[in-house]
């Protein structure tokens, strides 16, 4: 058995299609290569998908550990239905695991039960699934980092600028309107205030890291 | 609806799904968007963290005292391919500087030796048995403001650590860092000079459980020298 298990392919009397490296595969290509049951498409998947999908899970559900879980499922319930060529519109993969996900939330919150599936890969690994930026800098240093930035702005009207479209929600054409601003200096102040943000962001996770001990463990 | 990176950047995408203002159709598509665009997403998390920290500094809370330039570690790990001995002293001058003189110091990337100048670093040695001098001598120069003293504790399973430096015979702590986490077996502890008067002190490195007394986990003798006291 090769590393991605090449050799569990389905005979179904279709050739295969030709294989390039599965990080340039298109969805359509992965698609097709689940079919065929390629363990390394499998992982190419989750590797593609994985990392919006916890997001956009843990946004929706606000709760971590049940993101975890649903997680787990929508790729369960893709791959099953992959490997039996269940999907329509191969191109359309992120409307479909989408859809899944989206189904999954709204049936968790329904208190539906959910069909428990079976699978040989018994858990959906996120090795491979690049994880949260600056994720070693704590809620505390973001808010100091804020506040140096925030201390660092010459003009006032930028800070207000900056409070009143993050924090106030309000729309940018009702800022410029009421602060006599041109769109081109509002978009300025915004790609300047976050560019500034993610530098003091990168040096506060660099000290951070200082603290690292063997083992990737960190404070 | 279709959605590429250039429509989330033109239409501003990213700040008005944060702020819950796309309307259906194009929260759908956004979010499919999402699953797979590694730039909206980063772009993504970065505006989240903003507005999160935002919302934080703008509260009024003693927490946040937007005190950015004066906040110094008190004391750091090395990395584990710092802890040779000789390796850890040379390399640490060049990271206490980087890490213990001013944020503003560091953020900036000075290369000024200045920065240099004004901090010493000490590779502290154990207590030798039967002696009653100290193991160590601690020169503190008249432009030195800062001291780094390296030791090498056991670190064990503790919650969390905290390492004194007091007189060598009193219990009066002269300087404390008692929030240390699990580190690598080496420590730099970064003293203001000016509480170092001339005199025989000792650094004691405790690991600490909620529930037991703390444990003495190292303890390091060293003599501060002045130019004025020699």
């Amino acid at each position: 058995m090769s590393e991605d298990g090449e050799e569990d392919i389905k005979a179904k009397g279709v050739s295969e299609p030709n294989r390039q490296p599965l990080e340039q595969e298109t969805d359509a290509d992965l698609v097709a290569s689940i079919g065929y049951g390629h363990r390394g498409a499998e992982k190419a998947l989750i590797q593609r998908y994985g990392r919006g999908l916890l997001y956009l899970l843990r946004r929706k559900t606000g709760d971590p550990d049940l993101a975890d879980d649903l997680y787990q499922d929508t790729f369960r319930i893709a791959l099953e239905k992959l490997r039996a060529r269940q999907i329509e519109k191969p191109e359309k993969l992120s409307s479909f695991l989408y859809g899944i996900a989206s189904n999954l939330v709204i049936g968790h919150y329904r208190k539906e039960r959910r069909r428990s599936t079976d699978t040989d890969l018994e858990s959906i690994e996120r090795a491979g699934v690049r994880g949260k930026q600056f994720a070693n800098v704590s809620r505390e240093q973001v808010a100091k980092v804020v506040r140096g930035l925030l201390d660092e702005l010459k003009q006032p009207r930028d800070r207000e600028i900056l409070m009143r479209y993050y924090i106030d929600d309000q729309d940018k054409e009702v800022i410029c309107e009421e602060l006599g601003l041109d769109s081109l200096h509002f978009n300025r102040v915004l790609f300047r205030a976050k560019n500034r943000f993610k530098t003091l962001l990168e040096q506060a996770e660099r000290r951070e890291q200082l603290r690292i001990i063997p083992g990737g463990r960190v404070k | 609806m279709e959605m590429d990176r250039q429509y989330v950047i033109d239409h501003s995408v990213v700040d008005r799904y944060l702020a819950g203002k796309l309307a259906d159709d194009e929260l759908t598509a956004f979010e499919e968007h999402c699953l797979w665009c590694q730039e909206t997403l980063d772009d993504l998390e970065l505006t989240d963290k903003f507005r999160q920290g935002l919302a934080d500094a703008a509260t009024a809370d003693d927490r946040f005292s937007g005190d950015l330039i004066e906040d110094q570690p008190r004391s750091f790990q090395l990395p584990q391919f710092m802890q040779t001995p000789v390796y850890a002293a040379a390399a640490t001058a060049l990271l206490a500087v980087s890490v213990t003189t001013s944020a503003v110091l560091f953020l900036n990337q000075d290369t000024s030796t200045d920065g240099l100048a004004s901090m010493q670093v000490y590779q502290l040695e154990t207590l030798r048995s039967g002696s009653s001098d100290p193991a160590n001598t601690v020169h503190i120069g008249e432009s030195v403001e800062s001291v780094v003293l390296i030791v090498y504790p056991e670190f064990g399973a503790y919650e969390h650590y905290r390492a004194s430096v007091l007189p060598i015979d009193a219990e009066i702590v002269v300087w404390q860092d008692d929030d240390i986490s699990v580190g690598t077996d080496t420590l730099a502890l970064v003293l203001p000079t000016e509480l170092l008067q001339p005199g025989d002190y000792r650094v004691r490195v405790e690991g600490l459980m909620s529930s037991d007394e703390p444990a003495l986990l190292s303890e390091n003798s060293f003599r501060v020298v002045t130019s004025a006291s020699q």
